[in-house]
């Protein structure tokens, strides 16, 4: 029998996983790998699930465990192998079906146009990517909307002047 | 149009690997992992508890055995200063609270930059709470050391205490060189490993609050 919390952790897995693994994958940096940060943010979740009080949406509460897991890695700030959580009853399989090498090619382009931003400005972006409103943005990231939407002027305008002449 | 294209690729990103869950082992591992790590943490405490008892019985005996009275003293003092240490390993442990992964990405930085702050500040004033207390009172306690003829005292821990002068200053020497790389290893990890991350988080503050 599930308890309340085990259903509710099962519900966010549910509805979180793309979302998640997106995140992880454009953070993961050699030697660590987006499975390792998924699992990480996975663990965190359901450490951190007791704590949600419901003061802001579930997925704004995804959104910032997962960006704090994946910056703590990126700034190499969780410096102990023993924190690092390996979860074999999380199966990742590589989608077998030939996919469109445009679409790959197009992904690996936005992943190299992304790396050229700032850590805060690669959280915001990934956030916009995700199209969440400036409100939720701000939310999440602890900034004002109006601080948001200046930033990502800049931010848009940087993206796109890499990633158009690519793409093109 | 080009924004659009790009919320789709990054949309798509996530279709490069299925992932599935075993829900049921999936609750198991976790709280495995949980009762490992709390484990873990209660071993080393009782391993760090248990060395100090070791110790402060040992002081405890030698102070009781020997005959010199500027060792006992000493002695005691020893006995004080490993209890501070506990205390202050402790209590710095119990401070040591780990940013809190679900504030916002703002919060987290500053959470982050305090605890990398406050870890930095512990190890470089690790001369006056670890090394000085212990390393001055046992100095106190070998230089107490007098002669075991003179107060009619015979003991097989003649044998293995520093009684003669030169075991006594090998003995100096010795610790002296241990505590000075004790000090220098804690300085290095502040150098090496805290100050860049301290600088890195933030200069990511640096960027999040640019223009504001």
């Amino acid at each position: 029998m599930k308890n309340k919390s085990e259903y509710a952790f099962e519900k966010i897995l549910e509805d979180n996983t793309d979302k998640i693994y997106r995140i992880c994958r454009i953070y993961a940096v050699l030697p660590v790998e987006p499975q390792d940060l998924f699992q990480e943010v996975i663990y965190q979740i359901w450490k951190s699930l007791p704590g949600f009080k419901g003061n802001s949406s579930i997925s704004t509460w995804v959104y910032r465990i997962a960006l704090n897991v994946c910056l703590r890695s990126k700034l190499k700030l969780e410096r102990s192998s023993t924190k690092t959580v390996h979860l074999e009853s999380i199966q990742f399989t590589p989608v077998t079906e030939t996919r469109d090498e445009t679409e790959t090619l197009k992904y690996k382009l936005l992943r190299e146009c992304i790396s050229t931003l700032n850590d805060s400005d690669t959280s915001i972006v990934i956030l916009y990517l995700e199209e969440l409103p400036y409100k939720e943005i701000a939310a999440i990231t602890g900034l004002t909307e109006n601080h948001i939407a200046v930033k990502m002027k800049r931010i848009r305008k940087t993206l796109f002047a890499c990633i158009a002449p690519k793409l093109n | 149009m080009i924004e659009q294209e790009l919320k789709d690729i990054w949309r798509n990103s996530s279709e490069t690997e299925r992932i599935r869950f075993d829900l049921s082992k999936l609750l198991i591992e976790m709280d495995q992992k949980m009762k490992h790590i709390n484990k873990a943490i209660l071993r080393r405490d009782r391993l760090e508890i248990g060395a100090a008892i070791f110790a402060i019985f040992m002081y405890g005996y030698l102070t009781y055995e020997i005959p010199f009275i500027v060792s006992k003293i000493a002695g005691i003092l020893v006995i004080g200063a490993l209890i501070y240490i506990i205390y202050k390993l402790r209590s710095n442990r119990k401070n040591k609270i780990a940013p809190n992964v679900v504030s916002t990405f703002r919060e987290q930085l500053i959470a982050q930059k305090t605890f990398l702050k406050k870890q930095a500040e512990m190890l470089n004033s690790v001369l006056y709470w670890y090394v000085l207390p212990p390393f001055l009172t046992i100095l106190l306690f070998i230089v107490g050391l007098g002669d075991p003829e003179a107060h009619n005292w015979s003991s097989k821990l003649t044998e293995i205490l520093p009684m003669t002068m030169k075991s006594k200053i090998i003995f100096i020497v010795f610790m002296t060189l241990f505590n000075i790389f004790v000090v220098w290893l804690n300085k290095r990890a502040v150098a090496k490993t805290l100050t860049p991350l301290i600088e890195r988080v933030e200069r990511a503050q640096l960027q999040l609050d640019a223009e504001e």
